[in-house]
């Protein structure tokens, strides 16, 4: 009976030691890390360049006729915080002010007066990333819009005197706007207003544009509100 | 093959994103010009001055220096008042009495170029063919734009007070009146003609 007894004994210290081996080998966790996309693309209106408007001397009768908005040929530095504006100074050459209308389907500002007004509008997005814009031609009741090429989009290259207000196409859209400017060569190029002015993951649009009156016409003294998309996508 | 476990997903996630995009509604605006208004001020009136054969006569001057470019002061055009320096009557009608040219006022946009048509109304026992000025005033004179070929132009851009305001011309009417019949002595007679005003 004795040899029996001492037999059990080691084989339930065999066993203790084989499950403990097992437990060590054996085991798995689960780890949590995080990781995010990049930050959604983001706009708003720039103060002072909140709204997009013809004025109220449009001519509703002028079938075919068009009045535009001028944006991006009035433009200064000063608004976009670009290092060069269209005519290549801070100044704005022409006199004619920023948001002015001008065609047959308007009455025409007069140089240094501005009726209309034209949106400026700073998307915040990745740097990394180029995005796209898109402002759709809108048929309206007796009228068109469309942004024209007075609606441009600022792509800011980094170094001095080369940012370029790039010009929609005729159907409203524009692809490959950069926004990975270097910091300190543009807050040091850019104009002297412009001080704190950081344009990595940013960029500006002007939204201003064409309306043209189609048949019949609007009829005079009629108000006119409409919405008008501006779709900013990541490329 | 637990590093494996923990690692798989740093890789993956980063390709997971999506093109990622905003939509910002911007509210465009614009009203057209406002509805032009004409309101007489004066009527027209020949007086009692038509001779009583057909087809005799009768012309009212709108203005005594009734020429296409021609300027006056504001005071003898009509524009400060209702009583332009016209009224003469040439014809065989009875020409010492002199008559009342119209007065009408043309509310528009201020700066707004218009087009002013007038055109004869139908013949009754008189045909009335009208003849007149618009006027540009300028704050001290106006120039005169002729109306008499039924087309004429002008610019509401002066401020005239009291009478006038930015956006405010004056159309100064005359004619000539030509007896369709033998008229009856005693009798008034009407007649009428259209004006239309129109931006360009």
């Amino acid at each position: 009976m004795q040899p029996k007894h001492s037999f059990k004994k080691t084989l339930l210290a065999g066993g203790l030691i084989l499950g403990l081996g097992n437990a060590f080998t054996a085991s798995a966790e689960e780890f949590t890390i995080k990781a995010s996309a990049i930050p959604d693309v983001a706009a708003a209106p720039v103060a002072t360049f909140t709204t997009l408007s013809f004025g109220q001397r449009i001519k509703g009768q002028q079938i075919n006729e068009t009045c535009t908005i001028r944006g991006k040929s009035e433009a200064l530095d000063l608004h976009l915080n670009t290092d060069s504006d269209q005519s290549g100074t801070d100044v704005d050459a022409s006199g004619e002010e920023f948001g002015s209308v001008h065609g047959n389907a308007c009455i025409d500002d007069t140089t240094g007066t501005a009726t209309g007004s034209a949106m400026i509008i700073e998307i915040d997005g990745s740097a990394s990333n180029t995005v796209s814009i898109s402002v759709p031609t809108i048929v309206g009741t007796g009228y068109t819009y469309r942004a024209s090429a007075e609606t441009c989009v600022v792509t800011y290259l980094g170094t001095a005197a080369d940012d370029l207000c790039v010009s929609l196409d005729s159907d409203g859209n524009a692809t490959g706007i950069q926004m990975a400017a270097a910091f300190g060569t543009e807050k040091t190029s850019g104009p002297a207003t412009a001080t704190d002015y950081n344009e990595e993951g940013t960029t500006r649009l002007i939204l201003a544009g064409e309306l043209t009156i189609d048949a019949p016409g609007i009829a005079q003294g009629t108000p006119t509100t409409q919405a008008v998309a501006v779709i900013i996508t990541y490329d | 093959m637990t590093h494996f476990k923990k690692a798989l997903p740093l890789i993956l996630l980063p390709l997971t994103y999506s093109a990622n995009a905003v939509e910002i509604t911007a509210n465009l605006t614009f009203d057209t010009l406002p509805v032009i208004t004409i309101v007489e001020e004066t009527q027209m009136d020949f007086g009692e001055v038509l001779t009583l054969a057909q087809s005799e006569t009768c012309t009212l001057s709108a203005s005594v220096a009734a020429t296409d470019g021609t300027t006056l002061a504001d005071g003898d055009s009509g524009v400060s008042g209702t009583t332009p320096d016209g009224g003469a009557l040439t014809g065989t009608c009875a020409l010492a009495a002199g008559g009342q040219p119209g007065v009408y006022t043309i509310t528009s946009g201020a700066s707004a170029d218009i087009k002013v048509s007038v055109t004869a109304g139908a013949a009754t026992e008189i045909a009335f063919n009208p003849i007149g000025v618009v006027y540009e005033p300028d704050g001290t004179t106006s120039t005169l734009v002729d109306v008499a070929n039924a087309l004429g132009t002008a610019t509401a851009s002066a401020v005239i007070g009291p009478v006038l305001q930015a956006g405010q011309n004056r159309l100064i009417m005359g004619g000539v009146i030509t007896n369709q019949t033998t008229l009856i002595a005693g009798d008034a007679y009407d007649s009428t003609f259209d004006v239309e005003v129109t931006y360009q």
